[in-house]
Formats: C-alpha cells, structure tokens, sequence
C-alpha cells in the first residue's frame, strides 16, 4: 500500500517498482489526487489498484499488469499499453487507450476526445459516450462503445472495428457502418461479458471504406477532406 | 502551456462560507503551477461596494517600487476608497462621483502613464489582481483568500509568445469593457485578422498576447448585443486554433472549449458548487475525490457552458 500524498510522481514511481520487485503480487495506491504519469512502464503481472482519481498517463507503456483504477483519469489514460488489463470506475480525459497495443481497457464512464486514437490493437470498451474524433486513424483492434459518439467517428481509419450502440453524431472520412456479422455477435457477447447489461443487439459496427489506402484521382475529394 | 482555473458556489453556499472563492483558487493556481509560473492572477467577484465606485486594476511592464505608486496614488483624480499595492500592480477602488465613467478613465490613464503603468483592467463588480512570479509572490500583495465572493477565475501562465510582464498577464480584460475577465489556455491561429477585425470595428488593444483577441472579441460581441453564452458559441466558431476559457462577467461564470478539445479541461460538479481547472490534480485539490456526489469530466469539444447569478 502505497499513500501518495506529500509524494514526488518519481517517488510513487519507485515504490512501485520496488514494490514489483519485492515480489509483491497487488499494490494499492491511496490518494493519488490527480497526479499524473502514475505507474507507467511496469512489464510485471501484478495488480495495482488505485483508489481515488489519476491525472495524464496512467499506467502508460504497461505490459501485463492488471489495473483498476477507482475514481476518474486524466488524459492518455493506458497510453502505449502492450497487454494486461485496465478499469476506470469514473470518465476519462483525451485519448483514451492511444496507441494501444494489446490487452483491454474499459471504461465505465465517458471518455473525452480522441478515445481510441491510433489503436493497434486490443480492445478498448467505453461504457458511456466517446468524444470527438474517436477511433482517429485506428489501424487494428477493436473499439465498443455502448453509448454516444460525437463527430469524426472512425476518421480515416486504416483497419480495425468500432462497435457503437449509441447514437453517432456524424461518421469520420471513409469510415462505414456495416452490419454484423455472426462472429462480431459472438466477439462482443465475449467482451461485454463482465459489463453489466445486455448491449449484444442494439449494436452496429464501423469499419474503414478502404478509400484512403491507395490514392485515386477520382477520389481527390475525399483525401482534401481527410486530415 | 497555462493552467486555469474557475470556481461557483450557490448563493447559499457562497453565504455560509464566505472564503471559499479566494481559498479555492489559491490551492488550486498552486498545484497548476506545474504548467507555468511566469505570472499569476485571479479575477474575483467581490461583495459590490457603494454605488458609483470603480475599480482600476494598473500595471506596469516596468520596475516599479512602493515610493512610485505612492506618488501616483497621491494624484489620483478622484477619491480613493481601498488601494492593494503590489510589485507593479495596484488596484484601487475609487468614487466616481460627478465624473462620467469615460472622463474618469481618461483622467486616471493620463496620471498614471508618466510613472509608466497603464489600466488593464476596469471594474465594478469583479477585481482582478495579477503578479510576476508563482501564487505565493500573488498573496505578498493581494488578499486573494478574503476577497472573493460567488466566483472566480485563476491563471498560472507559461508564456509562449507574447512578453513576461504584468501588462501580459491574465486575467486579461477588455479595454474599457466594465467587468469582463478571461483566463485562456491555449493559441488562437487567427490572431493577426482578428485584431485587425477587432480593431476597425473600436477595440483597443493594449498587449501582444494573442488572448487579449478573445476578450476583445467577446467584449465586441456582447457590446453588439449579444449574451455571454451566445458570444461564447460564436467563438467557437471564429476563433481559429487551440483554447480553454473560462470568463467572469459581472454575473455570470462561462467556460468554452475549442472544437478540436486541444487543450484540457476538467469540471467538477457538486450538489452546491462547480470547480473547473485544466487538470484533475487542482480540483483534486479542493474537493474530495471520493465523494459519490462529485461528477468530474471534460467538457466537450466546442462545448459552452454559462453559469448566471439569481437576482
């Protein structure tokens, strides 16, 4: 058990890694009081729970670990994850899961702008709406969204699928809303299985157009309107 | 990189303890001193004094010491109510008496522009208190912790392009526009058509730093007739680049967030006030996480929200 107050992000840092390497199999944290960076870079499988809310970076660069964070986060919540598992009990800030690369996110709350950005691959769920712009450029992986997305959903999206219940405000360049498939159905009854609620049905998938992989005269258009 | 912050309280609230506003930002402006300490401010709401009273916030971009905003003082064209000196900033509240408002403002500018300070600010309702340096250098001079009432905004500023002095500093305000202060985190793109804009439509500006366009600009907008919130939306749409904002008018709290969310915001909501900071470590500060009755998130992209006082 680690107090965070009157304490350097470094020296939190620390005391985990030391923690780790004492092996220790579960860290709690107490108070982190919005600090930021919290936990990035530990490679080990152990579980670390945070109680209270967390600022920019939380557990960023992480392989693994199984996290559960009891409170909100800040932005890059998970940022450069490679595996392992990650819960947020409140809402997140921008960019969500960025550049994940593996393993699972979930929040049960909303996330802000950007939730998904570059994801290549992995799972992240947001139980609650996404913000502007999410799922930019997402090359792999999959996104589940049960509740709203603001505008720019999917926005020049390479591969991977978002899975949305809720309402979209407006989707991203070349990205299409698709039917699903028998498979899908079976991917998210698996990966919405420890969320509560039965959001199997009311679901839709968005996936790439494929437009914007290979430029085409034709299609100038739509590359001008592409970020 | 600059931090804001922003504080409402319900009237009920406000009544029952009265520091709040004051101690609210200070925790808060300390813990966003991590995203800059070139300067400091706040802009308060403060319990309204006699009718027909009016309060200069002055700066200088120069040295300045205690014997030369005596002399100042000493000079002043009307008569003095309350004064706060600090380290090249003085606010002092005066009558106005029989003066217009114009004239008054006039004959202050021209007293104080021999010992080289300028008015940045003018207020009935608000008080805006600014000074080089982290908040601590802020509470040396100002009692920021007893004066606020209702709400306030707070500014920690990392500056980017303009100049680091207190003629630059935020809060900033709109040249001759009673009670309206802002504190911007961000970059607006547009800055040079805008001013150009501003300024041949009347606004005057008296610093370089790109977020006196957006006070400017709202000032106009309001000055045309529109509300806070449909000046803020509008802003939205004809600021170009990156911002958060958050505004003090006489009455009225509002927030604004650029349609991109480039730059971070977070609101807290609780059942008797709302706390608002660019990151969740300054509202951390000032309200308990933990507490089921708090819902902190960011507002949304291009999102406006506008808090007026009853009565």
């Amino acid at each position: 058990m680690i107090d965070c107050r009157n304490k350097s992000v470094r020296q939190v840092n620390h005391l985990i890694k030391v923690s780790v390497e004492d092996g220790n199999r579960c860290i709690e944290l107490l108070s982190p009081r919005g600090m930021h960076n919290l936990g990035v870079g530990i490679t080990t499988d152990v579980d670390l729970v945070i109680k209270g809310d967390v600022g920019h970076y939380c557990v960023a660069m992480t392989d693994q670990m199984t996290t559960r964070i009891h409170g909100n986060a800040g932005w890059g919540l998970a940022e450069n994850m490679m595996g392992g598992k990650v819960s947020v009990s409140g809402n997140v800030g921008n960019a969500a899961a960025a550049s994940l690369r593996g393993g699972e996110v979930i929040v049960k709350g909303n996330a802000g702008a950007r939730a998904g950005i570059a994801v290549k691959g992995g799972l992240l769920i947001v139980l609650g709406s996404v913000g502007y712009m999410s799922g930019f450029m997402m090359q792999k992986g999959a996104l589940i969204i049960a509740g709203d997305a603001e505008e720019g959903l999917g926005d020049s999206m390479y591969a991977g699928a978002i899975y949305i219940a809720g309402a979209v405000a407006q989707l991203g360049n070349d990205a299409v809303e698709v039917g699903l498939s028998d498979d899908d159905e079976v991917f998210l009854e698996t990966a919405l299985a420890s969320c509560e609620g039965a959001w199997g049905s009311r679901f839709r998938k968005v996936i790439s157009g494929g437009m914007l992989h290979t430029f085409d005269q034709k299609e100038y258009a739509v590359w001008k309107n592409a970020l | 990189m600059c931090g804001i912050a922003g504080v409402w309280v319900t009237k009920e609230q406000a009544e029952a303890t009265p520091k709040t506003i004051g101690e609210s930002l200070v925790k808060m402006l300390s813990v966003l001193q991590n995203r800059g300490k070139d300067s400091t401010g706040v802009a308060l709401r403060v319990t309204r004094a006699e009718e027909e009273t009016i309060r200069y916030t002055l700066a200088t971009a120069a040295d300045s010491n205690v014997e030369i905003s005596t002399t100042m003082l000493n000079a002043w064209p009307s008569r003095i109510i309350t004064k706060w000196q600090g380290r090249g900033v003085l606010v002092v509240e005066c009558e106005l008496g029989d003066l217009s408002l114009e004239y008054l403002t006039t004959r202050v500018g021209q007293t104080i522009k021999h010992f080289g300070y300028q008015i940045v600010s003018i207020n009935r309702n608000l008080a805006v208190f600014r000074s080089l340096g982290n908040v601590a250098e802020l509470l040396r001079s100002f009692p920021i912790e007893t004066l606020g009432v209702h709400y306030g905004i707070g500014h920690a500023r990392l500056a980017t392009e303009s100049r680091v002095d207190l003629v630059h500093g935020q809060p900033l305000s709109a040249n001759n526009h009673l009670d309206l202060s802002i504190v911007h985190n961000g970059h607006i793109t547009n800055y040079e058509k805008l001013r150009r804009r501003l300024e041949q439509r009347g606004m005057n500006f008296i610093t370089a730093n790109d977020s006196e366009a957006v006070s400017l600009y709202l000032a106009w907008r309001i000055k045309e007739g529109y509300s806070l919130r449909e000046a803020l939306e509008a802003a939205t749409v004809e600021l170009d680049g990156s911002f958060s904002l958050i505004v003090a008018t006489s009455n009225e709290l509002g927030v604004a967030r650029d349609k991109y969310a480039f730059k971070p915001l977070v609101l807290a909501e609780l059942p008797d006030r709302f706390v608002i900071a660019s990151e969740i470590c300054a509202i951390s500060a000032v309200v308990e996480s933990r507490d089921p009755s708090v819902v902190m998130q960011e507002p949304k992209a291009g999102e406006v929200r506008v808090w007026e006082m009853a009565g």
